[in-house]
């Protein structure tokens, strides 16, 4: 918890990432156009935005499911290339998607061992080893869990999305990017996603979040970034905004403090 | 408390609920199995004297397109699908029966070894297409089965060629006990072996997922165009099991060697492979060719037209799979 309090006052620490005037483009469509974020140890930041602001985008230009046209990433001060997926799981980078991305006919420990099997000496999967240490990671986060034979299809959406974040857990991330983690959760299960990152931040993990939900990002986030048509409008320190003004830069697509009267008015409707 | 009466569970129910389990996943083949026994007592009733022969003849007839199957079964699985294995076979049982002609035994065994190296490169570049072009699996199998049919034709036009004496005796006749044919024991210990590898190894794993997810398959981190050319070559390697298959039963090769392409859809989709991806074994595919096969034996015995059968098989297929989609329907909503 200290670590993540101390981060809110040294900024003149090294971030953990840094992605400096990322650009993606799609055909002519300028997804991501000269974004700068930053992220540092224990912090969260959330990602917030419309429809096609980009914030996906921009986060699958770090994870490496989308490399970018041009831009600087930087880990830990150093520059870093992503390139695809595995790159930016060696550099600790994991990521769970809105989707709840899982190979739906396996079941949880290959879904967590999934392009990283373990192995035993003679070259086949160790399933077992596999299934224990699942069992241990999962006793961490979902202590309920007991599905570990069963094929992921038949899990609810919060056993699914334990499954994703058992998967980047047990691979010691230091970076995680959660693209709304909680879209397709009930109440229950969204409590339960948000107290799991609540402990991954205080264990130092650094968290980007993209979300929709402002109460999602304003209950979590330390830091807020706003993204507008493809460029970040700003990024803002939770405790000295509102609710409102946050909202006012997701529609407006300008800092609180260049909006004028009339167009607040106008919001207001 | 839970937790330890959880575990004490787990440890007494181990051996049944395994057992459970297994025969939950593999219900549709067990299910094609009892089938098959069924068929083969109702063979045994309109024709007293199906036996030995019956059955010899059954796994020499089958083992083509059993292998074929399974060839199609790991493609499908990792979501692809492969037009091109009947060509495929054509082309590998031309060039092993037109190497083999006159040639001693022990030339045959390095023309083998080569026919099967040659059917893992067909497949690889099948797969490398597949990967590199972005086209669609199907547009890409379906030109190259004319590509390799073509190939065939240029190695031998009509019928022709030969086998080495130790091929035809590997899987003609009994082994031992006159009720067990060679050409079964063949099937089993080649897909047998080669499957049980599959299913243990990393590949095999990311084999199902891709089936399953290719999206999430890759965002996990799994080299999805590497798995797929790697099973475009399995693949086009038990589709040169099928060729020789094809080399050694008849003693020739045959460059126009039938609609074993279809067929191999036809067995995957009724032993129960979703062609969707990501769902099936070999086992499965295996049975469902023998159905198939006895099914069109039947039909001989009780004297309906022979075309008729192809067009039973046909029915039977969607009848089939008609009542798959039902039950799955049934036990997605409880």
């Amino acid at each position: 918890m200290s670590s993540g309090e101390a981060n809110m006052t040294t900024t003149e620490l090294v971030p953990l990432v840094e992605m400096r005037d990322i650009r993606v483009a799609f055909g002519g469509v300028h997804a991501v156009d000269g974004c700068t974020v930053d992220l540092y140890r224990g912090e969260v930041v959330g990602l917030v935005g419309g429809n096609g602001a980009g914030k996906s985008t921009l986060m699958r230009a770090l994870s490496g499911a989308h490399p970018p046209d041009s831009g600087e990433i930087r880990i830990d001060g150093q520059p870093v290339s992503i390139t695809n997926p595995r790159d930016a799981k060696t550099l600790a980078i994991e990521t769970i998607y809105q989707t709840l991305a899982l190979a739906d006919n396996v079941d949880a420990p290959s879904n967590v061992f999934l392009g990283r099997e373990v192995t035993t000496r003679l070259g086949s999967l160790d399933d077992s080893a596999m299934e224990s240490a699942t069992r241990t990671v999962m006793g961490r986060l979902n202590p309920n869990f007991t599905a570990f034979k069963t094929q992921v299809k038949s899990l609810s959406g919060g056993q699914r999305q334990a499954v994703a974040i058992a998967r980047a857990v047990y691979f010691n991330a230091k970076i995680l990017i959660m693209d709304e983690p909680t879209a397709a959760l009930g109440p229950a299960e969204t409590a339960q996603v948000r107290a799991l990152i609540r402990q991954l931040k205080s264990e130092g993990i650094g968290i980007f979040l993209v979300s929709h939900d402002i109460h999602d990002v304003f209950d979590l986030a330390d830091r807020i970034s706003v993204m507008y048509h493809g460029q970040i409008v700003g990024t803002v320190n939770k405790d000295e905004v509102t609710i409102d003004q946050v909202l006012g830069m997701i529609i407006l697509g300008k800092r609180p403090e260049e909006v004028t009267q009339k167009e607040l008015a106008k919001l207001h409707g | 408390m839970t937790a330890t009466a959880g575990t004490v569970e787990t440890a007494g129910a181990q051996p049944t609920e395994a057992l459970a389990r297994w025969a939950r996943r593999n219900a549709w083949s067990l299910g094609l199995l009892a089938f098959f026994a069924a068929l083969l007592v109702f063979t045994k009733f309109i024709q007293p004297s199906y036996g030995v022969t019956g059955v010899q003849g059954l796994a020499i007839s089958v083992l083509p397109l059993a292998l074929a199957a399974v060839a199609q079964a790991i493609v499908v699985i990792s979501g692809g699908i492969d037009l091109s294995i009947g060509s495929m076979m054509a082309l590998t049982n031309v060039v092993a029966a037109s190497l083999m002609l006159g040639r001693s035994d022990e030339f045959a065994v390095v023309v083998v070894v080569g026919v099967l190296l040659l059917g893992l490169v067909l497949g690889a570049v099948n797969g490398a297409l597949v990967v590199l072009t972005r086209v669609p699996d199907i547009v890409v199998t379906l030109a190259m089965s004319f590509v390799w049919a073509g190939c065939a034709l240029l190695v031998l036009k009509t019928p022709g060629g030969g086998s080495a004496q130790w091929l035809k005796d590997l899987v003609l006749g009994p082994l031992g006990n006159e009720w067990i044919p060679k050409a079964a024991i063949v099937l089993v210990l080649i897909v047998g072996l080669i499957w049980w590898a599959v299913r243990r190894s990393r590949f095999g794993l990311s084999l199902y997922a891709i089936g399953s997810n290719q999206l999430a398959a890759f965002r996990s981190g799994v080299s999805v165009g590497r798995a797929k050319v790697f099973a475009y070559a399995l693949t086009g390697l038990f589709a040169a099991f099928a060729g020789l298959s094809l080399t050694a039963s008849t003693g020739i090769g045959n460059p126009l060697s039938g609609s074993y392409t279809l067929q191999s859809v036809a067995a995957v989709v009724l032993g129960g492979v979703s062609l969707a991806g990501g769902r099936g074994g070999a086992f499965g595919p295996i049975v469902a060719v023998l159905i198939l096969a006895l099914l069109r034996t039947d039909m001989t015995f009780l004297n309906l037209n022979p075309n008729l059968a192809t067009s039973a098989q046909g029915i039977i297929l969607i009848g089939v799979v008609m009542v798959g989609t039902l039950f799955q329907i049934r036990r997605g909503r409880p």
